[in-house]
């Protein structure tokens, strides 16, 4: 079944408005959510406080970490975290089978899931949280106006790449029947080679190294970089990433294939 | 004496059928454990070449900010292998009517549910979680004796009824049909303070994580003493953490029985 381009559009913000709507359904949910959110950007900015002591390592102060940190809790909601369950969720179900006859195929059924999800909370946690701590803490302006774009559409690029990243990691669920690991996985490598935790600008050489060769850097601590005018040259960054994202689509798009062919029904 | 034997029999039944059901795919089992606490792993070491680039924080050096976090780390998984999955299958009883059923067994429903909800799956996190303590104090006190090694056993034990003690006092609104809507999942979020030093946190949040949420007992103050530093309130907090928890559990547990006196009487 397939649909042509006009309709698809339609039906992807149906479905991402539909997501949205099942989130902003319980207030309270979403105060606690918000309140545990700048309770952990509190806890962090103490910690940092402490580590720096009104000082600087290696040129890096406290502004370019809240930098940092403020930049995080923007990108955050669209890091597709939850691909690995939503891919594994139907799989384990049985569901998979009615979902591979869907107008909309798998993959863009779970984009438009997590897209859903991530408006959500960029609008109702992410925001809210960067502007207050916009206020307290300060943050550094961007290098330049045109820097700044740069920076934020390398962000765009980035999260793609972290969400092509997380599905190329789930698809596993196809072969080892279980999404116990592959979420596990997904997670500990955007920690350790993503600079989720530690910005990358903390890590011994040996790591930065690794995360050199490696595209997890790229989802936002590239784009940090860049916006701090710590990059030789944006555009070169933003078309590595263009480059990645391409790269992952062609990966996923084969291991998607491969994976059809495997598809054991468990649920049945 | 009969009856505890036949309830110690009981109980090791239904752990080893538990046993038996996770580990049914074997292959399966120890990848995904291994898979499971990479991510643990990977926050571990985030911390110590965080802590390392810096020299200390607030004069912790980075191993013993990494014995905060193993101990955490075990004494979590401890308490979630008995609970965690307890709180999880709460609501689905209540809904399907089948706590009604344990609730007529001669046996504590608390006790049988505890038991049935048993999570091997946290073996390797909780391996992890101690192999971290050995390691931490090996590189930061260079020896211990077998009088520190069962100290810490117990603070680690102790810090796992803290810790179910959180579960079940969160799983109770569940018998009265009440949503919880996220405060939990922030309760929750206040343990991440104590994988640092709490020293590095104003008093506000020093005296929530001591006497509100205790959280701060389960490694901070027995890490006090181990690493002779100053005490935040009084020196005796080191030793409070078995008494803490068993008082913190009695709470949950009374909660609970009120719970379910309520929800017997509800007549549903």
């Amino acid at each position: 079944m397939r649909m042509r381009l006009v309709q698809k559009l339609r039906t992807y913000s149906t479905l991402i408005k539909k997501v949205f709507q099942s989130r902003s359904f319980y207030a309270s949910a979403v105060f606690w959510g918000l309140t545990s959110s700048f309770l952990f950007f509190f806890m962090q900015a103490s910690l940092w406080t402490a580590l720096l002591q009104d000082g600087q390592r290696d040129g890096i102060g406290f502004s370019e970490v809240i930098t940092f940190l403020v930049v995080r809790s923007i990108a955050a909601p669209f890091s597709g975290s939850r691909i690995s369950w939503l891919i594994s969720r139907p799989f384990k179900s049985g569901d998979i089978a009615t979902m591979f006859i869907r107008p909309l195929e798998i993959r863009e059924q779970v984009y438009c899931e997590e897209l859903g999800a991530g408006v959500f909370r960029f609008l109702v946690e992410g925001v809210p949280l960067a502007l207050c701590a916009i206020l307290v803490y300060g943050i550094a302006p961007p290098a330049s106006p045109l820097i700044g774009i740069a920076s934020a559409l390398s962000l765009v690029v980035g999260a793609i790449i972290g969400n092509q990243l997380n599905y190329l990691i789930a698809q596993f669920v196809f072969w080892f029947k279980s999404d116990y690991y592959t979420k596990f996985l997904s997670g500990a490598l955007v920690l350790v080679f993503g600079g989720t935790m530690v910005p990358i600008w903390f890590y011994p050489e040996w790591l930065r190294q690794m995360c050199r060769v490696l595209p997890y850097q790229l989802i936002f601590f590239r784009p940090v970089e860049a916006y701090l005018g710590r990059e030789e040259s944006v555009l070169a960054t933003l078309a590595l990433g263009v480059a990645w994202v391409i790269a992952l689509l062609v990966a996923n798009r084969l291991l998607w294939r491969a994976a059809r062919r495997v598809v054991v029904i468990q649920g049945g | 004496m009969g009856s505890f034997r036949r309830g110690a029999v009981l109980a090791f039944t239904l752990i080893r059928k538990r046993i038996a059901t996770q580990t049914e795919y074997q292959l399966s089992f120890v990848v995904g454990s291994i898979g499971a606490t990479l991510e643990y792993f990977g926050t571990a070491m985030m911390i110590v070449i965080l802590v390392r680039t810096f020299g200390d924080l607030n004069g912790w050096s980075a191993w013993e900010v990494a014995f905060l976090y193993g101990v955490n780390l075990a004494a979590y998984t401890f308490g979630a292998s008995f609970f965690f999955h307890f709180m999880r299958q709460l609501p689905d009883l209540v809904r399907s009517g089948d706590l009604d059923q344990v609730l007529v067994r001669p046996l504590n429903p608390l006790v049988y549910l505890a038991l049935n909800s048993f999570s091997f799956t946290y073996l390797f996190r909780t391996l992890l979680g101690i192999g971290i303590v050995a390691v931490s104090l090996a590189m930061s006190l260079g020896s211990f004796d077998a009088i520190s090694a069962l100290h810490l056993l117990s603070v680690m034990i102790a810090g796992g009824v803290l810790q179910a003690g959180f579960f079940l006092f969160f799983s109770v609104p569940v018998l009265w049909q009440v949503q919880d809507h996220g405060i939990g999942r922030m309760v929750f979020e206040f343990r991440r303070f104590t994988n640092y030093p709490i020293s590095i946190f104003p008093v506000a949040i020093r005296i929530v994580l001591t006497f509100i949420l205790p959280y701060g007992f389960i490694a901070y103050y027995p890490a006090e003493y181990v690493f002779g530093k100053a005490s935040l309130f009084a020196p005796s907090f080191a030793y409070l953490s078995l008494p803490v928890s068993i008082l913190f559990f009695a709470i949950a547990y009374l909660f609970w029985t009120t719970g379910i006196k309520r929800y017997q009487g509800s007549g549903s």
